[in-house]
């Protein structure tokens, strides 16, 4: 039971000042259950993708450990869905209906469709920040230790307001507002966030992180730029070897000269992928340690020493981990499907239009179809899997320095959120 | 609750960690699986306490590989006990069944594979009885909307591409198209377009509007198979099909929306409509119009089965080139057994679709054919 060293000796907790070591406890049988997750969503219909989250979210968050003792997940699939269903009919719905009726009323080509969608979009914008907030209070206000809940005591108008303006100068400041505009989230998210009564702080600036981005920011104009001069090396080059007098280059260029034109604009823009992915995870790292480092409750001191190298190690093995298991899936799936298809052909059901004579390239075309369909589909499948694997390193490197008496620590007032982060799910901002 | 002592032990003390929920303080106690529930074995004042096996809540289920149990009580909000030993948490696992992670999963699954199952059959059920409800929403439509979607189709596919307004060929076209609509009832007028592009496309949009493409006039080797054409768009037309393949992808759409959250929405109708494919039925039932439209225009529809023959060869020879028989073959190829059903037709007297000068002017309505021509 080596995991649970770190605990107290009996009843020293109500006396004197404890120290916290974190720990990651591996969870057992996230494979399967990413598997089972998987299955029973599409039995249901995608219905159970609310109460398989929840379950992995229980097996990650008792993963954690405090002084050996596990973090608890007391959210359910039921919040989950119903915050959902009401993001959908009071955002998702209306958006889609007012859409389609701008579309009809205005024209497609009417000056006012941009600037209505323009408005919708920045509404979204804003809704965005509104849907981090909340899902994060969601998230912390279901999440117990010693039966004490976290929390997350703020206005989340305040956060997406701030969140939407910060967002807008993005591009005016060449992204230069980026390390203040994060810290800045993060203070407001830090100091909004409790553990029982006790309030967390937040004590830096972002100054020390300007130096990391510095960096990150001119390596990237350096690979954009020269990725960028490469393509255009190539553009130009084939147009003047094969340029006629006149008309467009796809009819000029002989066929042959083509796919190395396109290897050339496609490995280019491959690598830039690459190396901005470097680069990006470089900076993230030394972002996540920033925060740490600024980051305290009562007399605990947070320190996080992830590493450029190890979270890419962890991103780099969970796109195999994603990849292989879409694949399986897909060689799996599309075997029921080709049963499927047979058994219904029994019946003289023929969806995919097998018995009529349609040409071999149609067909491909359907069949290519509803495979790309099915991998894209299953490459959410060891999502648990790929999600454990990043909390794990992200818990393993970190450390609480300093001491915190738990027995001061007293439950805060209880709040009343009954229903999951609808918005974020509806945005597809989900860290966990 | 106080000590009971009837409580019969099933087996040894196990360490444990006591949280009461009002501090993070925990303090170690020494719990045991009696016969009527967990017994906490505390310390003086507190003394001695069951927490029965029904009122025990776990957030996170017990497995079967459990090492460790964080176990609550719900008659006592906020106290926590955490058992590190994986042997307690099996045998508790026994003791009360609903805590392991089967009767948890089996909780959160049942009531839904009962639900998708109930939805299937009753789209099983639907699709048997051959009722379409986008069919149903379509057919309540208002005129109105109508209109407002056909002109939208209409004016996204040729924003960038002219529609053809040469004046005889404008003229030659109505012609066809009156003549192919008064064997309608009720005299429906069609409002038909041609557009400049040159891939071989026709299609009926909402509001009686027809879209014809330059391809396919330039395809046709007759005037006698563009009205084959024509009349089979219309019989889409009057069966209401493009009204019904709108409500069926914005249907689908929102079904997507639903199951995979996303804010896409359905912005570019011409779009939609121009790669919609229809039922086999509803092909056919259009074949069925079409042909009599043509016996009661008095044309023949020898040109119907003829444009089928040569889209249908170019399709064989493999043709590819810019789409050439992109658009309506793919979405909707004749098959054999259409052609056959066309080429069985009744024979009549039938004149030509358009007078030989009518049949020039509407080949020659396109500026691109136009510029060709001189």
């Amino acid at each position: 039971m080596d995991d649970y060293v770190g605990g107290q000796p009996y009843g020293s907790g109500l006396q004197s000042r404890d120290a916290v070591k974190v720990s990651w406890l591996k969870p057992i049988g996230l494979l399967w259950l990413s598997i089972y997750n998987f299955i029973m969503r599409i039995l249901t219909l995608g219905i159970h993708h609310f109460w398989g989250k929840t379950e992995v979210r229980k097996r990650i968050w008792s993963s954690v450990r405090l002084n050996g003792e596990p973090l608890e997940y007391t959210g359910t699939g039921r919040e989950l869905f119903t915050g959902f269903l009401i993001v959908f009919a009071a955002v998702l719905l209306p958006t889609m209906l007012l859409t389609l009726a701008a579309v009809m009323l205005l024209g497609v080509d009417s000056v006012w469709l941009k600037v209505f969608q323009g408005a919708l979009y920045a509404f979204f914008l804003f809704l965005t920040g509104a849907a981090i907030y909340r899902a994060q209070r969601y998230r912390l206000n279901r999440t117990r230790w010693r039966g004490i809940r976290a929390g997350l005591s703020g206005s989340s108008l305040r956060y997406a307001w701030t969140y939407f303006w910060t967002l807008l100068l993005l591009p005016v400041t060449f992204g230069w507002i980026a390390p203040w505009r994060s810290t800045l989230l993060q203070r407001i998210i830090t100091q909004d966030m409790r553990f029982g009564d006790k309030h967390f702080r937040f004590s830096g600036g972002s100054g020390p992180l300007y130096k990391s981005f510095a960096v990150f920011w001119l390596l990237n104009v350096v690979v954009i730029g020269g990725v960028l001069a490469i393509i255009g090396k190539a553009i130009v080059g084939s147009m003047n070897a094969f340029q006629a007098d006149e008309g467009d280059l796809r009819q000029q260029l002989p066929p042959d000269a083509i796919p190395g034109l396109l290897a050339a604009i496609y490995g280019g823009l491959f690598v830039a992928g690459l190396i901005y992915m470097v680069l990006s995870v470089w900076y993230r790292a030394a972002m996540i340690r920033h925060f740490a480092r600024y980051t305290h409750i009562d007399g605990l001191d947070f320190k996080s020493n992830v590493t450029a190298r190890g979270l890419l190690g962890i991103a780099i093995t969970n796109y195999l981990l994603l990849f292989v298991g879409a694949l399986l899936a897909s060689v799996v799936l599309g075997g029921i499907g080709m049963v499927v298809l047979g058994g219904l052909s029994g019946f003289g059901i023929d969806p995919l239009g097998l018995a009529q004579n349609v040409e071999p390239q149609a067909l491909a075309g359907r069949i290519g179809i509803l495979v790309t369909f099915v991998f894209l589909f299953a490459l959410g499948m060891l999502l648990p899997l790929t999600q454990a694997r990043t909390s794990g390193y992200l818990v393993r490197n970190l450390a609480l320095s300093g001491t915190i008496d738990l027995a001061t620590v007293a439950a805060g007032a209880p709040e009343d959120i009954r229903r999951g982060e609808g918005l974020a799910q509806a945005f597809d901002i989900d860290a966990l | 609750m106080p000590y009971d002592s009837e409580t019969k032990m099933t087996g040894p003390y196990f360490e444990a960690r006591y949280s009461d929920g009002r501090t993070a303080a925990a303090r170690d106690i020494r719990v045991a699986l009696s016969k009527h529930g967990l017994l906490l074995r505390q310390d003086y004042p507190a003394g001695d306490e069951v927490w029965p096996y029904t009122s025990l809540t776990t957030a996170e289920p017990l497995s079967s590989h459990a090492i460790d149990a964080l176990i609550s009580n719900a008659a006592q909000p906020g106290a926590s006990l955490f058992v590190p030993n994986g042997s307690f948490a099996r045998q508790l696992a026994q003791l009360a069944p609903h805590l392991t992670t089967r009767a948890a999963r089996r909780r959160a699954a049942v009531p839904w594979l009962i639900t998708a199952a109930v939805i299937v059959a009753i789209a099983a059920a639907i699709s048997a009885a051959q009722f379409s409800p986008a069919r149903a929403i379509a057919s309540m439509m208002p005129d109105k909307v109508r209109k407002a979607l056909g002109n939208q189709a209409v004016r996204s596919l040729t924003k960038s591409k002219p529609s053809c307004m040469q004046a005889e060929g404008l003229a030659a076209v109505s012609a066809m198209t009156r003549r192919l609509s008064s064997g309608l009832d009720g005299g429906r007028t069609f409002n038909v377009t041609v557009v400049d592009l040159g891939l071989v496309n026709a299609f009926a949009t909402p509001g009686n509007r027809i879209v014809l493409t330059r391809g396919l006039i330039e395809k046709a080797g007759s005037a006698d198979e563009v009205a084959g054409v024509l009349a089979h768009e219309i019989g889409h037309a009057v069966a209401l099909d493009p009204e019904t393949g709108i409500v069926r992808a914005i249907g689908m759409s929102a079904a997507v929306e639903l199951m995979f959250g996303g804010s896409g929405t359905v912005s570019n109708i011409g779009v939609l409509l121009a790669q919609l494919s229809y039922t086999r039925q509803a092909e056919a039932q259009a074949d069925e119009t079409a042909l009599r439209l043509l016996e009661k225009a008095g044309i023949s529809a020898k040109g119907f089965g003829q444009f089928f023959r040569r889209v249908n060869k170019e399709g064989d020879a493999g043709s590819d080139s810019a789409g050439g028989i992109a658009g309506m073959l793919r979405t909707h190829p004749p098959t054999a057994e259409r052609i056959r059903r066309v080429d069985a037709a009744n024979t009549y007297r039938a004149t030509p679709a358009l007078s030989p000068e009518q049949w020039q002017a509407m080949k020659a309505m396109c500026p691109k054919a136009a510029k060709e021509d001189g």
